[in-house]
């Protein structure tokens, strides 16, 4: 069995937590914090650090509002976020084929 | 990373997809509330016909009913718009498609029996080949085989009702609505519990 190069995998969705936050995002349009908590299954504070990065990469979006005078923040994929998630599979699965 | 961690990563991946997708719970209680609320309409309407009540006023009733039942809905979709846990393209066309269907619905079953365009007797065929229609997207949207085959039980119920209609077309339609939208409604109510009990 041949060893992949991980360093070919994007480092940003190379991440337990990440790849569960793109994971669940990729089936939705958007998806607010609880949401995401509740299928990502962390804290609060791990949640926002990891949302952080994928903003900052570009590959997810947050939309903030009031609902009922409490603040709401929406999360979505960016189409750079798809694309990166789309190779990101792909990567595995050409390394699952080889 | 190897094959096998590799093959671990697309499998977790997987899991949580279909988790995400099949969050937006089909929640049974609008077809419940909506079966029970047509039933009645259906019921009274045929024990009006059947025992010759001297009873002029089905068409306050049915205004009154579907009345109930939209009201309930626009409610529904309220609390479920504020809620806003996420919202998908799945549960976008699901809502679109009810809605259309039931517009669709009002506007053959209620005014078109009160304009006098269509004739009550087929009234019921044509409800039951509209809902035909949406429980079979529904069940493509959410994979539900037994979905499925409602809508064929619906669509063989319209048949039936156009070649044989008769006193009982009524009674036919509100048994259909009792079997074919008020118990899957309990089904899918109970799912709904049982899941939520189990994530909690």
């Amino acid at each position: 069995m041949k060893d992949f190069d991980y360093q070919q995998l994007n480092e940003i969705i190379h991440s337990r937590i990440r790849l569960a936050i793109m994971s669940v995002l990729i089936s939705l349009e958007e998806a607010d914090f609880k949401f995401l908590k509740e299928k990502v299954n962390t804290t609060d504070g791990n949640l926002s650090v990891h949302l952080k990065k994928l903003e900052d990469a570009g590959y997810t979006k947050v939309k903030k509002e009031f609902i009922d005078r409490k603040p709401a923040s929406t999360y979505s994929l960016t189409d750079k976020g798809k694309d990166a998630f789309e190779l990101y599979i792909k990567k595995l699965e050409d390394l699952i084929s080889k | 990373m190897d094959e096998k961690t590799a093959a671990e990563e697309l499998s977790f991946i997987k899991n949580i997809i279909n988790d995400s997708r099949n969050s937006f719970a089909l929640s049974g209680k609008p077809y419940i509330i909506w079966g029970i609320l047509i039933v009645i309409g259906l019921f009274l309407e045929f024990f009006r016909k059947f025992f010759v009540w001297d009873f002029n006023y089905m068409y306050y009733v049915w205004i009154l009913l579907v009345t109930a039942g939209w009201l309930y809905s626009y409610f529904l979709s309220k609390k479920h718009n504020k809620s806003n846990k996420m919202k998908s393209l799945g549960s976008k066309i699901l809502g679109s498609v009810w809605l259309a269907c039931g517009i669709s619905m009002t506007i053959f079953g209620l005014l078109g029996t009160i304009s006098g365009a269509i004739k009550g007797i087929y009234v019921s065929p044509v409800m039951s080949m509209i809902l035909g229609i949406a429980y079979f997207i529904t069940a493509v949207i959410y994979d539900y085989k037994w979905l499925r085959n409602l809508s064929a039980g619906w669509w063989v119920g319209a048949i039936i009702m156009f070649f044989y209609p008769s006193q009982y077309t009524n009674l036919i339609m509100a048994f259909m609505m009792i079997g074919l939208q008020i118990v899957p409604g309990i089904i899918l109510l109970n799912k709904v519990k049982n899941s939520s009990a189990q994530t909690a």
